[in-house]
């Protein structure tokens, strides 16, 4: 049984090897190269903020907080030392804060108009 | 520059000389051509599959570690382009038919195929190749034409060195039948009730 398929292996070896390439296109490399080029431009991405301002970002928000945590205010109320019932008693700070009717209007609206900014996005992609 | 090696070229393209890389288009593309075009057989498509392969073979350049030859990690991006290309078309195909070719009709063929021209030798290779399934047409090439190994074309096509070998086996037993069709057809016609 092995000698054709010796055979067989020998004459498909030669008939493939002596089967010419087929060739691509003439400018098939130029085309690559170019699609490369193109590619490498568009693809080179800047970020808005480098990381060197996202560090500094970073380190003004960690200075500040180390600075609250190092000077507390001081003529706030002390209310770890509050009573339970002194606690409870504690005014709420924005009781006689009240909106105008146009103020809650204004807000209303400029809610509805936060809310469909995603839907005009999608609309705008498509 | 034509004498550079492929290392030389990579590390070349890796350090942004980008020219460095056509050498390599250049250096593969007929063979990485002939492997889309086998398994697609569509010339247009198999240009386009094979532009995408070297474009990806650029982009993941960095990734390529050196373990395996660079032309082997091309073949691979190839191959598994073209699958899913295959796979996207939904065209695989497949032949069943296949015959027992005994030893006299070896011969017979053997002595037949010398006597045709070379021209025709290879019309009716590029022929069998394409009736042959997508994977059978690359691993056959693979192996034949650029006498990789079985472990070399387990390594590209994700196939298990067994059953490369299997698919050699059964491709090569295609292409017989579909040569002897071609070849001594007398056969194929006194044979036909037996079928």
């Amino acid at each position: 049984m092995e000698a054709p398929f010796n055979k067989q292996d020998e004459i498909i070896k030669k008939l493939l090897q002596e089967a010419p390439l087929e060739k691509p296109s003439l400018d098939f490399s130029k085309n690559v190269m170019q699609q490369l080029e193109k590619q490498k431009t568009s693809q080179s991405y800047r970020p808005l903020i480098s990381k060197t301002t996202w560090g500094a970002i970073a380190a003004i928000f960690l200075l500040g907080l180390l600075w609250v945590y190092f000077n507390p205010a001081s003529n706030m109320y002390d209310v770890g030392n509050l009573t339970f019932t002194e606690k409870l008693n504690i005014k709420k700070p924005f009781e006689a804060f009240a909106f105008s009717k146009t103020t809650q209007y204004a807000i209303g609206f400029m809610a509805l108009f936060l809310l469909q900014i995603p839907f005009l996005k999608r609309i705008v992609a498509r | 520059m034509t004498t550079s090696t492929d290392h030389q070229l990579i590390n070349n393209t890796l350090h942004g000389n980008t020219q460095a890389f056509s050498v390599l288009v250049e250096r593969y593309q007929n063979f990485v051509f002939t492997i889309a075009v086998r398994m697609l057989r569509n010339r247009e498509e198999a240009e386009e599959v094979a532009q995408d392969s070297f474009i990806k073979a650029f982009e993941a350049l960095s990734t390529y570690r050196g373990e395996a030859k660079f032309s082997s990690w091309l073949y691979s991006i190839v191959y598994r382009k073209t699958l899913d290309r295959i796979r996207k078309n939904n065209n695989s195909r497949t032949i069943e038919l296949v015959e027992e070719i005994t030893e006299t009709e070896t011969e017979d063929i053997e002595n037949a195929l010398h006597f045709i021209q070379i021209q025709e030798r290879n019309e009716l290779i590029k022929k069998g190749i394409e009736q042959l399934p997508e994977q059978e047409a690359a691993i056959i090439t693979f192996f034949y034409f650029e006498e990789l190994s079985i472990k070399e074309i387990s390594e590209i096509t994700q196939l298990s060195e067994d059953n490369v070998k299997i698919k050699l086996f059964r491709s090569r037993k295609k292409l017989f039948t579909l040569l002897k069709y071609y070849v001594l057809p007398q056969y194929t016609n006194n044979n036909g009730s037996a079928i």
